[in-house]
């Protein structure tokens, strides 16, 4: 209603000036008698409490020939310009004259006025000609220097998003309330530096103080709770006929050497990040800042550094043992009786069980993450930009800390926790009553093997050769 | 107590970058790094606008809470600064700055950081005020010696003011009110979301 | 290789003591002086003096707000 109104005063107003006869006679009618006294008034009155910038919003001036193009110019935006009632005008008054402050609308700096106080017209302000509270839509008499609006109204806001070319004000405010990085240019050599604001940085730091130190933290102290109440509770898991004595091989050299590789660089990986998430709450109150840097920086260098001998680590034993892990429905007969943990039951296995197969799928696919984005991480910017960098991090961090928890229960199974299981990538050979034990079907498998290499099949005989 | 802030007046900068020069000269800053930087937005179209941009020196400091060796600090002035010794160029507080204040020196390994290295205030270091190994590590101290950053006193349209917050927020409202005019304090709403009050 | 040489010998051996005491002496008391030499090495801020205020409205100060005031 209002801006059909707002619509109707503007076309009126403006209607004269771009001689248009057939709208508003009654103004056109007034607009030249009242043209004629005002060309003759003095210019510039000092006249504070006078609505003295009468027209600023027709930028029409009373002096001038009727002058379309003066009409252009002072009128960018008609619709906003001559939106403003009248009465207005007797309440603005010039900020120059007398220091009163600004007219209302302007004085919310925090507010973007996109189209009225853009910057090309800001601060320049004329002193008209005319005291005349109602000044005709007349002729200027010569080219005059805009006059900037004083918005009263407040101007109804922009479609959020679209085509049109966004004002600075309005690419900040937009920026603010949805949280979106600014963007401008530089003239440094330093690309990174042309976002103005990334307030993506706050989200990132609420994740990393909070939430990542709460997953890290429950976790592993999840797991040891757990480990230790099993071995409470189960204790030690016993060979069931005891150690027969014979032994068999079950890792050769490399798979022993890769295993190791894998799990001492992971160890001392897992320990230099674990000191960068909790080392400054734990460990910095105990040796005191300077020591704690120390460490913290030999930690940093070495956890750089064993980052490549521990993905090589886990490629070789992707390659090595990929054939050996593929689920099949033997692991999950062994899921369903608890994997022998819970109860009595001794599930069949190969040479990996359902237990080990998600050890090595663990290790392989989230160490392959973990490698990956930790790569990035240190090659910073090189592929992506900083609110690629602070979601790699959390990646690396989150799935680093759920691999040590799970690391931490295959150290336990297969150190403490279960007897001669160490041996197998200790030295290589497993008791045969404990191979028998818990992975029958492999002992079946290598005794064939061994068996064949000794004499071979029947089949191959030739027949009667005896 | 007097609480430093700087404010960048953007219906003011022109993007001379003298701030930035003037930075770089007062403090020898190390090669690659810029502390303070012009940022301009909407160039070459209508609104365009410019801001000079350095470390905001925030209340409750991002780059702080997330150093994993604590080697930040704030000043009763509220002007955070940071131990170069404890550091360990790790780039957590680039990730969590909100201004990209943090910089780096590529001395390490890899795209390896060296110390890090931000706008003091021209506030110096935990070394002594106004000492050789002071300047040597972190540029010169102004405030100790009783001025302001350099950035802001070499501003050429006086559109970066640093100084004490109330009395530079008085500033820049008597400007608009004078002159009619208000970019809304730009950076102001991110760093002081809380309680912005120009 | 008899008494006059060993008596030669004794003398360089003396010599050359007196040589590297003097030396060792030398060193010892040039170092100490060299440092003092360059300023007296400052200590880092304690903790109470990493945060104290520093910032003084002096005229400096005062000068650069009333010139921004325009």
């Amino acid at each position: 209603m209002s801006m059909l109104r707002s619509t109707l005063i503007a076309l009126a107003a403006a209607a004269p000036l771009l001689g248009a006869p057939a709208l508003a006679q009654a103004p056109a009618a007034e607009a030249p008698p009242a043209a004629a006294p005002a060309a003759e008034a003095p210019p510039a009155p000092a006249q504070p409490q006078a609505p003295a910038p009468a027209q600023p919003q027709t930028g029409a001036q009373p002096q001038a020939p009727a002058d379309a193009g003066a009409a252009a110019r002072t009128t960018t935006d008609p619709q906003v310009r001559q939106a403003l009632p009248p009465a207005s005008q007797t309440q603005q008054q010039l900020p120059q004259d007398d220091g009163a402050g600004p007219p209302q609308g302007s004085s919310e700096v925090q507010a973007p006025v996109p189209e009225v106080q853009s910057a090309g017209e800001t601060g320049q302000r004329q002193v008209p000609n005319s005291a005349d509270p109602e000044q005709p839509t007349g002729t200027p008499a010569a080219p005059q220097p805009q006059v900037a609006p004083t918005p009263v109204q407040p101007i109804p806001a922009p479609p959020p998003l679209g085509n049109r070319n966004l004002s600075a004000e309005e690419l900040e405010l937009q920026s603010a309330l949805t949280g979106r990085r600014i963007t401008g240019i530089v003239s440094i050599p330093d690309d990174k530096l042309a976002v103005l604001v990334q307030p993506e940085g706050r989200d990132w730091r609420a994740f990393r103080n909070s939430t990542m130190m709460w997953i890290g933290g429950v976790a592993i102290l999840g797991v040891l709770a757990v480990l230790a109440l099993f071995f409470l509770v189960r204790g030690r898991i016993r060979m069931r006929h005891g150690p027969s004595g014979r032994t068999m091989q079950r890792f050769n050299f490399l798979e022993r050497s890769l295993h190791w590789l894998t799990a001492s660089t992971f160890i001392v990986l897992a320990l230099s990040g674990l000191n960068l998430v909790y080392g400054r709450h734990l460990l910095r109150p105990v040796i005191g800042p300077e020591a704690f840097t120390t460490v913290s920086e030999l930690g940093k260098i070495a956890h750089n550094f064993l980052a490549f001998p521990f993905t090589l680590g886990v490629l070789g034993l992707l390659a090595l043992w990929v054939r050996d892990n593929i689920p099949n429905k033997l692991d999950w007969v062994w899921l369903k009786n608890g994997g022998g943990f819970i109860g009595d039951a001794h599930p069949q296995a190969g040479r990996f069980n359902g237990g080990q197969k998600a050890v090595f799928w663990i290790t392989v696919l989230g160490g392959g993450a973990v490698a990956a984005s930790g790569f990035l991480l240190m090659f910073p910017f090189f592929v992506l930009n900083i609110e690629g960098q602070q979601i790699g991090h959390m990646l690396h961090s989150v799935l680093s800390m759920l691999m040590i928890a799970a690391m931490l229960a295959h150290i336990y199974i297969g150190s403490l926790g279960m007897e001669g299981a160490f041996s197998a990538m200790g030295s290589g050979k497993v008791d045969y009553n404990w191979a028998r034990e818990h992975h029958s079907m492999w002992v079946d498998d290598e005794l064939k093997r061994a068996h064949e290499s000794v004499r071979p099949e029947p089949a191959t005989r030739p027949a009667g050769a005896d | 107590m007097a609480r430093m802030k700087f404010l960048c007046d953007s219906d003011r900068c022109i993007e001379c970058n003298a701030c930035v020069t003037a930075c770089k000269n007062e403090n020898e800053v190390p090669w690659g790094i810029n502390r303070r930087r012009v940022v301009t937005i909407n160039d070459g179209k209508a609104g365009e606008r410019s801001i000079s941009m350095a470390c905001m020196h925030c209340t409750d400091a991002p780059c702080a809470a997330v150093c994993p060796v604590s080697c930040f600090y704030t000043t009763a002035d509220a002007i955070v600064l940071h131990d170069k010794d404890l550091c360990i160029g790790c780039g957590y507080c680039f990730y969590a700055c909100p201004f990209g204040a943090p910089q780096y020196p590529k001395v390490g390994n890899f795209g390896g950081r060296g110390k890090m290295d931000k706008c003091t205030y021209c506030a110096g270091g935990p070394q002594q005020d106004n000492t050789a190994a002071e300047y040597a590590q972190y540029g010169a101290n102004r405030i100790a010696e009783g001025k302001l950053p350099l950035c802001a006193e070499m501003c050429s349209t006086r559109s970066l003011m640093a100084g004490d917050g109330d009395i530079i927020a008085s500033i820049y409202k008597e400007r608009v009110q004078k002159r009619g005019y208000g970019s809304g304090a730009w950076g102001w709403r991110t760093a002081y979301r809380e309680t912005v009050d120009v | 290789m008899h008494d006059g040489n060993e008596n030669k010998v004794a003398e360089r051996r003396g010599f050359l003591k007196t040589l590297g005491l003097a030396g060792g002496a030398a060193a010892a008391a040039a170092a100490p002086a060299a440092a003092q030499a360059q300023a007296p090495r400052p200590r880092k801020e304690t903790e109470v003096e990493k945060v104290a205020a520093r910032y003084r409205e002096t005229d400096h100060v005062k000068a650069f707000y009333r010139t921004n005031r325009y």
